[in-house]
């Protein structure tokens, strides 16, 4: 089976499982590192090609039990930047893997709209081959109307290039004076990175025993529940899923503390920071008194700047997104 | 049965004068070590924090030879009271002296971006120690956006130089640590809580469940293990 979306029927212990689950908190959105094809190809003396495609499988498969559990959204880190160092030979091998799974998703449009499945490919498009880049911004673009589950492929991706990225359209907007300085916060951070459409991961799940994050989503899984998991990935099962989701619920009250605290702060540095502004900008001293309507015209004002600028990185984007999906037709007019 | 009496009088009389639980840090051990972090990350987790112990961590590896200690705990409780970590840290350090005639430096800075970080080449009888807290993670990078976006509006930068390149160099001297290569999270709950989430794109996280009594047996198994794994750095 090499299809992206399953339709399976579940077993009664399956279903009551989840059940017991459901009587706590269900994550909304799961993170995977997929690690070990590799090292399961070799344990099963395969070769490594194989042992991807399996890995693949493993992944539609998730896919559904996610979608039964009522896990709305998932991220999957598929090819990370720092791959573009293997050998040529397994680089070419996974871009080939990465043109068939898309292509087929392509195929699967109206199972796709059926689920209401969006597919999102987040990463450092220009780093891949052009046809690609066709395929992937053609299946963002069939699905990016559907908005029951939300399927993020994280491709010529490291968390480091996102942050760094954000960082840049940052500074081009303050210096285009779309935004000032002192209108950048975190919530103007994560509007910048590729994941701006999503809240950030409940759950960050990594198989293959390996304990690192390896430049994976690493602003936003600062208040993830870490579940690290010893088999690899091809071996992933329903079990180790619900153990992450047992974990999450065994964590949920402490994590949740945390991320209310660092929420009110954020709150109270925005405050002062849009009364200090004010302050600045009425060319009033401390003495001076300012009133709460004046500070909170500020912050409507910075509210509007933040959003004009926000408009502009998006309209950046799209139409990058269009470019790459204008691109292959070129070579077929030349040619005729 | 006296001399049983009479040694548990000693043992008991000699307890205040053992700084280390159990086993002493022997020289040799940083030599069974296959592979030292150069920076090591403590995330204390638990409300209940002790200063002893994390005084212990901090001379051990000192003792050990690790140049590099990050310490931190979510709410910077530890920042708060570093006059206290301070002594500790100086009880210890007196009593190394008195058992082995060795001086050592330990210089504790609060904050990733303590400015007073010393920035000449490390020495082998030093330790720098960072005491970390929330702030020091998505808000210093916020900071660091701040301060680039002055930079390409006062001309110094091009918007072309916001490389991963030029953003890694400008952390790196910012903070003077260079990246943690381990970090040892205390405390049960399964989450970093805010821990530097730039610097720890390559770090292995260990757990141990609590860092009060921890003792050096259980700390230099921990590096042991450290020492046996082996990273590919996606290749």
């Amino acid at each position: 089976m090499t299809t992206w979306i399953r339709e399976s029927e579940q077993s009664w212990i399956h279903k009551f499982c989840q059940a017991v689950l459901k009587t706590g908190p269900i994550p909304k959105h799961v993170a995977f590192i997929m690690d070990g094809n590799r090292r399961f190809a070799s344990k099963r003396s395969i070769d490594r090609a194989q042992g991807h495609l399996m890995g693949f499988d493993k992944l539609a498969e998730t896919l559904e039990w996610c979608n039964n559990i009522g896990i709305s959204e998932v991220t999957v880190y598929a090819f990370s930047i720092e791959n573009f160092k293997r050998s040529k030979e397994e680089v070419d091998g996974l871009m080939e893997l990465a043109r068939l799974k898309f292509t087929k998703l392509m195929e699967e449009k109206e199972l796709l709209n059926k689920h209401g499945v969006c597919i999102r490919v987040l990463g450092n498009l220009s780093l891949l081959p052009h046809d690609i880049q066709q395929i992937v911004a053609d299946a963002m673009n069939m699905t990016k109307n559907n908005n029951r589950a939300v399927l993020n492929v994280c491709f010529a991706y490291t968390a480091r290039e996102e942050i760094c990225s954000a960082m840049r359209d940052i500074a081009e907007g303050v210096d285009l004076g779309l935004i000032r300085e002192s209108d950048i916060s975190e919530s103007v951070m994560e509007k910048c990175l590729y994941t701006r459409k999503s809240p950030h991961p409940d759950i960050l799940v990594r198989t293959s025993g390996e304990v690192r994050l390896s430049d994976f989503l690493l602003w936003q899984t600062t208040y993830s529940c870490l579940s690290f998991v010893r088999v690899l990935w091809p071996e992933f099962s329903i079990w180790h899923l619900y153990a992450g989701i047992l974990q999450y619920q065994r964590n949920y009250q402490v994590i949740q503390n945390a991320i209310q605290d660092n929420k009110v702060k954020r709150e109270m540095s925005q405050r002062q920071s849009d009364v200090e502004c004010c302050r600045v900008e009425l060319l009033k001293t401390e003495e001076e008194s300012i009133t709460q309507h004046q500070v909170n015209e500020y912050s409507m004002q910075r509210e509007k700047r933040i959003k004009t600028f926000l408009g502009h990185v998006e309209q950046k984007r799209e139409q990058l997104l269009s470019k790459f999906e204008e691109r292959v037709t070129y070579p077929l007019l030349q040619s005729s | 049965m006296n001399v049983l009496w009479i040694c548990s009088w000693i043992k008991h009389v000699a307890k205040p004068w053992a700084p280390f639980k159990g086993r002493d840090v022997q020289s040799y051990d940083s030599k069974s070590l296959k592979r030292l972090p150069i920076h090591l990350g403590v995330i204390i987790l638990e409300d209940n924090i002790s200063y002893i112990d994390i005084a212990n961590i901090i001379i051990w590896c000192m003792t050990l030879g690790i140049s590099y200690i990050s310490v931190y705990d979510r709410k910077g409780v530890i920042r708060q009271n570093q006059k206290h970590l301070a002594e500790e840290i100086h009880k210890r350090k007196e009593e190394l002296y008195k058992k082995r005639r060795e001086s050592f430096n330990i210089n504790v800075y609060n904050g990733l971006y303590d400015s007073s970080k010393y920035t000449g080449p490390s020495s082998s009888n030093s330790s720098d120690v960072q005491l970390l807290s929330e702030e020091d993670g998505q808000l210093s990078l916020v900071q660091v956006a701040k301060e680039i976006s002055k930079s390409v509006k006062e001309k110094r930068w091009k918007v072309e130089d916001v490389s991963l390149q030029n953003v890694e160099n400008y952390l790196l001297e910012k903070s003077r640590f260079p990246d943690p290569d381990l970090v040892i999270k205390f405390g049960a709950a399964e989450c970093l809580m805010g821990f530097l989430p730039w610097q720890i794109r390559l770090t292995e996280f260990f757990v141990s469940p609590s860092h009060r009594g921890l003792s050096y047996k259980t700390f230099l198994s921990l590096l042991q293990d450290y020492g046996n794994t082996r990273q590919r750095f996606g290749k």
